[in-house]
């Protein structure tokens, strides 16, 4: 293996502040307690003035009386991962991070419709004239109506732009001709979005078929839920085909209602099953596979990297918001999903690995899947990361819980095998297969309480395609009884890594793809990890806020 | 008799604790008044809290369990149900907590337990669990600075040692003087009247030689090729019998 610099190593050395990290002993109860981060002291102090102000306690973190005395151990901050900014735990956190916000809002708010039908509609049922002028002049009004402007009824209220401006609507297609015909505003463009011959296959993909990419305003999604989505969007859009194209008439405005409604429309997540019911958008019932398609690194930089970014995305996505801030309630796991991204340490073990099936295999795609392969790869792995643990105790202490070196570990092995195979059953099965045996007999203690069983079980129903078992693991996701409570990084990584290891311009759909690469989003989905970066130092421009409604708002 | 898969000292040293007959090593004292101390649930000479009267007092109609199972002498009291909680360093803990769970399940009757990655909690009838943690408390299955009594705030298993080679608490439940590790809180970490002595620290070359866990400096788990072995047809079986359980596979 090479000796390029081990980024992970100086990374550990400064946050924990010590040139020698092969020392299993250390010093504890000396660090101030809670007053080493500066965060907390920020938020004691903000808490005295809340509390004066509305005249109830809220955080009492300088009470001794009150739960754990915090940092009896040193408090160690975080590196974000292919960045340089430096964090507290406490700016990971979902309600303190925007850019981690965002990143579910842009998601969430997203519906894509596509217009072949209601054009058709249009022209044998209506007998108008589709063209470029007129798509031109819908999608002008469209981009009235989605932010809430009101075009086919008199004495209606509307919405005020300040506080939808992120919302709009774009086409996609893979017809050059109409491309080309077409304002370039309304436009996503693969021939610029996207190297060329990726944008070569997503276009012939995608051919003469025309989507619409809605964005609903993020305020929507905050006051409603993922329900609201495509509801919007349908009900702005139909109005906008009647004011665009002067329909009248109950039977038509149905047929676009159906087509706007359901007919054509590609919701991101579907309805979750009952015990964990949501509406549809939410993250729970979002496929893997469009997690890695919604991941745009691999337009910027190399397949490892890509799949570094769509881990970060998928762990924090389904891990930290939807399973830890909404289905498992409380304030989130921070640290199991922070460990995916944070002070190189996925990405150096990540690294290793990639030589080792260069070394072993010869390169990406380059084995055959096979259990023997699924076995060795997720082997060497786990033993990878136990020895870096032998060798480094202050690793082990940065991964003090089961539940984030079981995460990082199948990720490890999930990944490698992806890219090795280019197969994403076998990337799952090597995931399962560290979290429900390997790590458990070696260090004898393995994650949360039965953290194992969803892996227990899904090793039978991996290569099920009953739709209750299992599907093809590009269109399983939470949603899927059987697989990923809180385990869902490994999948979207193993996943990615296996048709980044082909060369794949996407992964489960190519319209996906196109409608996450657009400049206008708030999040960039090229640079996950720069933006939870941003999110942490502050520097995030969010959207969706209510500030035009304040005194003074405008 | 259990046994664990590979001939190396780790697998013996697990098929030993895995061993339901097996007499393990007592190395300490610890007074039935300390014990209760410890665990918090009652005051010593104090009875036991019931949920239920006596088994014999209560008028059970035919009970198939009953004809199946004898009752712990804690179920036979109606006792209620209380719980410890022990978290083990990975720094060479005499018992970790999967296998905690294993051997509670071989050795101890009427224990529910839940097993964490670095703390395993047991719940039992009160005075089985009494019985069953003296001699979690009193054997070579513990070790005071490596485990620890944790009801709350568990934390400690991965950090590293302190410089007397104590598993750090947030609590600080307990510290060492004298030689020896001098508990000061129960495991609800709710200070106790006078210092608890579990005695000293066991040698870390000791430690080390009763280890179970595959690690450095006992055997590197890439060498444990009859347990990788095992553990991968493990894996294989549950997959192809989820696939096709009506074929055989070798």
């Amino acid at each position: 293996m090479s000796k390029k610099e081990n980024i992970m190593i100086k990374r550990l050395k400064e946050i924990f502040n010590t040139e020698d990290l092969t020392d299993k002993h250390t010093s504890f109860y000396q660090f101030g307690g809670w007053k080493q981060s500066k965060r907390k002291q920020e938020f004691v102090i903000r808490a005295k003035q809340i509390a004066e102000s509305r005249g109830i306690p809220i955080y009492l973190r300088d009470r001794d009386d009150i739960g754990v005395p915090l940092g009896q151990r040193f408090y160690e901050p975080l590196y974000i991962s292919s960045t340089e900014t430096l964090c507290e735990r406490e700016d990971l956190q979902l309600v303190n991070n925007a850019a981690i916000q965002q990143m579910g809002d842009d998601i969430k708010r997203t519906v894509i419709i596509g217009l072949d039908l209601a054009h058709k509609i249009l022209k044998e049922r209506l007998g108008k004239e589709v063209t470029p002028e007129t798509i031109n002049h819908y999608m002008e009004v469209v981009n009235h109506t989605m932010p809430g402007g009101v075009v086919a009824q008199e004495h209606m209220a509307e919405v005020n732009p300040e506080l939808t401006k992120d919302s709009y609507a774009k086409i996609v297609t893979g017809n050059q001709e109409l491309k080309d015909s077409l304002d370039s505003r309304f436009i996503l463009d693969i021939d610029q979005l996207f190297p060329e011959e990726k944008a070569e296959e997503i276009n012939d993909e995608i051919g003469s078929r025309i989507f619409q990419v809605t964005r609903v305003p993020t305020i929507a999604i905050r006051i409603a839920d993922g329900g609201i989505v495509h509801r919007w969007a349908s009900q702005q859009t139909v109005l906008a085909f009647i004011a665009a194209y002067s329909i009248g008439g109950g039977a038509p405005l149905s047929d676009f209602a159906f087509a706007g409604k359901h007919a054509q429309v590609i919701v991101l997540g579907n309805t979750t099953w009952p015990r964990r019911a949501r509406a549809p958008n939410e993250f729970g019932g979002i496929p893997f596979g469009y997690i890695s398609d919604i991941c745009q690194a691999d337009r910027v930089s190399d397949p490892l990297t890509y799949v570094l970014e769509s881990v970060a995305l998928g762990g924090v996505l389904y891990d930290l918001i939807w399973w830890g801030g909404y289905m498992g309630g409380g304030v989130g796991p921070v640290n199991g999903t922070a460990s995916l991204y944070t002070n190189e340490v996925l990405d150096e073990l990540s690294r290793y690995m990639d030589e080792w099936i260069h070394h072993n295999y010869g390169g990406y795609n380059s084995v055959k899947p096979s259990l023997e392969v699924v076995k060795k790869i997720a082997q060497e792995s786990v033993c990878r990361v136990l020895e870096e643990y032998d060798n480094y105790p202050v690793l082990l202490e940065e991964h003090w819980g089961g539940g984030i070196r079981l995460n990082v570990i199948s990720t490890l092995a999930s990944i490698t095998t992806g890219l090795a195979t280019g197969n994403s059953l076998a990337s799952l099965m090597a995931g399962h297969y560290v979290y429900a045996h390997l790590v458990k007999e070696a260090m004898g203690r393995n994650a949360w309480g039965g953290g194992e069983a969803v892996d227990l079980v899904s090793i039978p129903d991996i290569v099920s395609t009953f739709p209750d078992g299992a599907l093809i693991p590009e269109l399983r996701g939470p949603n899927i009884f059987s697989t990923m409570v809180a385990h869902s990084a490994f999948p979207v990584g193993g996943i990615t890594a296996s048709h980044a290891a082909k060369g794949h311009p996407w992964v489960l759909s190519p319209v996906v793809k196109v409608a996450f690469s657009d400049p206008n989003l708030v999040f960039d989905f090229r640079y996950v990890r720069r933006e939870i970066a941003k999110g942490a130092k502050r520097e995030f421009n969010f959207t969706g806020d209510r500030n035009a409604l304040r005194p003074g708002g405008e | 008799m259990l046994k664990y898969p590979g001939n190396d000292k780790i697998a013996k040293r697990r098929s030993y604790m895995l061993n339901p007959d097996a007499k393990f090593k007592k190395l300490r004292e610890i007074p039935d008044e300390d014990l209760i101390l410890l665990l918090g649930h009652r005051e010593p000479g104090s009875g036991y809290r019931a949920i239920h009267p006596p088994l014999d007092d209560l008028m059970v109609q035919d009970d198939p369990i009953l004809k199946l199972v004898d009752p712990t002498p804690g179920a036979q009291h109606g006792d209620a149900i209380e719980f410890v909680q022990f978290t083990d360093s990975v720094y060479h803990s005499p018992l970790v907590p999967v296998f905690r769970s294993r051997l509670y399940s071989v050795r101890y009757k009427g224990v529910d337990h839940v097993t964490y990655s670095g703390r395993q909690l047991m719940e039992a009838r009160a005075r089985d669990l009494e019985k069953y943690t003296k001699e979690l408390l009193e054997t070579e299955l513990f070790d005071p600075a490596r485990s620890a009594l944790r009801g709350i705030t568990v934390h400690g298993s991965s950090m590293r040692l302190d410089e007397n080679g104590l598993m750090f608490d947030a609590r600080r439940r307990y510290l060492l003087k004298d030689g020896e590790i001098w508990y000061l809180k129960n495991q609800m970490a709710i200070p106790l009247d006078k210092p608890i002595s579990l005695g000293p620290p066991t040698p870390e070359n000791i430690l080390i030689e009763n280890s179970i866990i595959y690690k450095k400096e006992t055997i590197r788990y890439r060498d444990a090729k009859e347990l990788l072995d095992h553990v991968g047809k493990i894996f294989e079986r549950s997959l192809y019998g989820g696939f096709n359980p009506e074929v055989k596979h070798e």
